[in-house]
């Protein structure tokens, strides 16, 4: 995603006073790990009273999840390993849904609004309460999504996407801050799928160095998806410069940016307490190009944990093999990108931001002909208007309409192989 | 529509006018000719397909590669299509005691090439702005700007056109569908197209490849006849049915007789008025083709009467005429009544422009005449009897006189009809 700061009106670049490699160091001080939800069979289904469904009020089950890239290939296209693992955790949470004009604020409730599967809503994460392993470790966040009328072959779904900010962390992670992005299907049972976070570590707490337990993986609640992830940061050569777009009047209308795709790894475990690892990212696998601007004009360039700032953009993301020949590319729309501004430990002055987005995969070519799905992500950055410094770490994911297991790694997709 | 042209005669032709509103069925012409004017119009109904080889080089920004803004079905949509001969001739069906669409796609006889913006939903009508950007989400209904779009046949003929457009999320058995519906207005032509003055309107569906597929209404005022013949054009050769989910019920609607008057219904608000319009719906073909040797050419074959179609129009009656560069706007509000051979209602279907764009109409052989030329799109509302639960698309594209208040309307209504329920074949 390019968006990353989405200046309303290019500043003279600051001179940055750390070099690319420590700022990359300190943003990448996070623990970044991805959740499977899924409901408790044992509680009724919302609406099951007869009455319509106005809000989720559930507990869910959180499960270590891996998704694993696997490097494009031509033969094989692009595919990932999807392994749902040993339940890790639990998550209480109320989703009211909210009209498309309603400002959600924590505490503030919203007038009943009927959930309608024919149309895309918007919803309000109110109570959205992690805990992992014994209970000792977690956090509360809060944050705001939309559903999104879907389908699966001719089963039809809704999708539901979402970015949420740390509001208070217990445990582990007590005192930490750090955004939360999930995509999955809602029905009236509750949310099934994924949730990817981005929690800061500049301490190291949620981090271990010892191995985690090895996952003990559990069937695969959703065979017509397909999960992939990747990781983005900015390479070097003129190829990664940003630039800006000007409209045809000359005015300014977003920024330029690109970055090198690269693989990812995330884990963690939960056996009692939770037990983070820092993230791997390996080798490139592709090319993004994006433009991203601020969706409200007359917005504040800030974003605070009340009112992050708003943002919206176009992406390609062109994967190729090792020998650098194209695979596949994915164009993506950022429909909801919110921005919170935040400090680097050591380096306060630094124009730190993260962020989580999601939107829909609006077009596939290649390997990714006629794909359906969404993308979104979790991500840190410091960024300075071009020509300035620009560091990133993304976290991206893509979720997939796979009836026919066409991305899934034959490690996952089970049988004969 | 732009009526101030309309004379204030008072006359007492309906001696039902309200105060202050000129009688639009007074006849400064007879309506006989009025008619034969309006009639006076090359009508080509066509098929788009998406061209898959384009794809690879659709871009919002041509002149600037490396401005993604660019890339395609982020904040527009560039397409190219080739565009079909299309017969989609209604049929009261004595069998089934419904209403089934004949319909065939022919061979490729031209292309539409079109580059759209998405944008704000107060941005109205200016060829000579770039329009505010918004990016673009399946979800919801946004509209866009058609900056370029241009529609080629053979070599040498061409229109270049300017026109807005909305997209329209539905939910079809459980199942997302988008619809996209678009008008416009020729701003320059070459070939036999060149001077030309005319009207395009679509309705269709973006695919999953961002490509335009769906139902093109082209209609240009002729009045030397040099795009029309009065025979009946060579037989499509069909195609390939692509993958089409539509019927395309196609319609030509006039009124039965002078004697049918229009009448003023209850004012709106917000200064319209609104013209209550009884006209006869009739199957048609609009047919056409490029190829042997003879050029472009088109021409109607009417067909039988389906029953009685009733609009409301609401329009600001003292704007002054719709011109190319500020046309004016309106909306409608329709009932389409099919009857059997014996004059039973079978099933209804309302819809309502909720996007239409209206033109200042003259006629060469008569300057005190004034007419309108106009074009719209907007959703089916749903339906009765056979058309029980329909959803889809209407689109107009019309000329009509002043006093008298002739009419000669080009109506496609667009059902998304993935089972084939009102196809005949």
């Amino acid at each position: 995603m390019s968006s990353t700061s989405t200046v309303t009106n290019p500043q003279p670049a600051a001179v940055p006073n750390l070099s690319d490699a420590a700022v990359q160091h300190l943003i990448d001080q996070v623990a970044g790990f991805n959740l499977y939800a899924l409901p408790v069979s044992s509680q009724p289904p919302a609406g099951s009273s007869g009455a319509p469904i106005t809000s989720f009020v559930l507990s869910e089950a959180l499960h270590r999840f891996d998704i694993q890239i696997q490097p494009p290939t031509v033969r094989s296209g692009v595919q990932a390993i999807n392994a749902v693992g040993e339940r890790s955790g639990t998550l209480d949470l109320r989703w009211p849904m909210i009209p498309d004009d309603f400002s959600a604020l924590p505490g503030r409730e919203p007038p009943v609004t009927r959930l309608d599967f024919s149309r895309s809503q918007r919803f309000s994460m109110q109570e959205m309460t992690f805990r992992f392993g014994d209970g000792q470790d977690g956090f509360r966040c809060f944050g705001t999504g939309r559903t999104f009328p879907s389908a699966v072959g001719q089963q039809p779904r809704l999708i539901a996407a979402a970015t949420g900010n740390v509001i208070e962390g217990f445990g582990r992670f007590r005192g930490h801050e750090g955004n939360i992005t999930l995509c999955g299907d809602l029905d009236a049972s509750g949310f099934r799928g994924h949730i990817a976070l981005r929690i800061v570590d500049f301490d190291g707490s949620l981090r271990t160095s010892q191995p985690l337990p090895p996952m003990a993986t559990a069937s695969d609640p959703d065979p017509g998806v397909t999960y992939l992830m990747w990781g983005a940061q900015k390479g070097d050569g003129p190829d990664q410069e940003n630039s800006a777009s000007f409209d045809p009047s000359g005015q300014l209308r977003g920024l330029n940016i690109p970055t090198e795709l690269k693989v990812l790894q995330l884990d963690f475990a939960a056996p009692a307490r939770f037990l983070g690892r820092d993230f791997q990212i390996g080798e490139v696998i592709g090319r993004e190009i994006g433009f991203g601007r601020g969706a409200i004009d007359t917005a504040s360039p800030v974003g605070t944990p009340l009112s992050p700032f708003l943002f919206e953009g176009v992406a390609q993301y062109s994967f190729f093999d090792s020998s650098r020949r194209p695979i596949g590319a994915v164009t993506t729309n950022v429909l909801e990108g919110r921005r919170f501004d935040w400090h680097l430990q050591g380096a306060p002055q630094e124009p730190a931001l993260r962020f989580g987005f999601f939107g829909p995969i609006v077009l596939g070519s290649g390997c990714f002909h006629g794909i359906r799905g969404m993308f979104y992500g979790v991500t840190g950055s410091v960024f300075y208007p071009p020509p300035g410094q620009h560091v990133i770490t993304h976290f991206y994911f893509a979720r997939v309409n796979d009836p026919e297991g066409k991305f899934r790694d034959a490690v996952s997709a089970g049988g004969w192989y | 529509m732009a009526t101030n042209v309309i004379p204030d005669q008072r006359s007492t032709a309906t001696g039902s006018n309200p105060p202050g509103l000129p009688d639009v069925n007074a006849e400064i012409y007879p309506y006989e000719m009025v008619q034969h004017w309006l009639d006076e119009t090359a009508n080509f109904s066509m098929f788009a397909k998406p061209d898959r080889a384009y794809e690879p080089s659709a871009t919002l920004t041509p002149g600037n590669a490396s401005d993604w803004f660019g890339l395609n079905g982020g904040y527009g949509i560039d397409f190219l299509s080739t565009l079909h001969r299309l017969d989609a001739t209604a049929e009261l069906s004595s069998r089934t005691a419904g209403v089934k669409v004949a319909q065939a796609i022919g061979e490729a006889t031209g292309q539409l090439h079109c580059r759209g913006y998405f944008t704000t939903s107060d941005f109205q009508w200016a060829p000579d702005q770039f329009p505010p950007p918004r990016i673009y989400d399946p979800w919801n209904s946004e509209p866009f700007v058609l900056q370029e779009c241009e529609f080629t046949f053979g070599e040498h003929d061409k229109v270049n056109c300017y026109g807005l457009g909305r997209t329209f999320p539905l939910s079809i058995d459980g199942l997302p569908v988008l619809l996209f519906g678009a008008v416009g207005n020729i701003t320059s032509g070459s070939g036999r197209l060149k001077d030309r003055i005319g009207t395009f309107i679509w309705t269709g569906r973006l695919t999953p490849s961002l490509g335009f597929q769906g139902q093109v209404s082209l209609r240009i005022l002729d009045p030397d006849g040099s795009l029309r013949t009065s025979s009946d054009l060579s037989p499509i050769t069909q195609i390939a049915t692509p993958d089409v989910d539509d019927t395309f019920l196609t319609l030509r609607l006039t009124k039965k007789n002078k004697n049918v008057k229009t009448t003023y219904g209850p004012p709106p608000g917000g200064g319209l008025v609104s013209l209550v319009t009884p006209s006869d719906m009739r199957s048609v073909q609009y047919q056409y083709e490029t190829g042997h040797g003879r050029g472009l050419r088109a021409h109607m074959a009417v067909g039988e009467a389906i029953g009685p179609m009733q609009a409301t129009v609401f329009f600001n009656l003292q704007a002054p005429p719709g011109t190319p560069a500020n046309p004016v706007p309106f909306t409608t509000q329709e009932l389409y009544t099919f009857t059997d051979a014996r004059g039973n209602t079978i099933g209804t279907i309302s819809a309502g422009v909720v996007k239409g764009i209206s033109f200042g109409l003259k006629f060469p052989e008569a300057a005190r005449q004034p007419g309108v030329r106009f074009a719209g799109f907007g959703p089916i509302q749903g339906g009765t009897g056979v058309f029980s639960g329909v959803q889809g698309m209407l689109t107009v594209n019309s000329l009509i006189g002043i006093s008298p208040h002739a009419l000669s309307l080009m109506h496609v209504l667009h059902i998304v009809d993935p089972g084939g329920k009102y196809r005949a074949d």
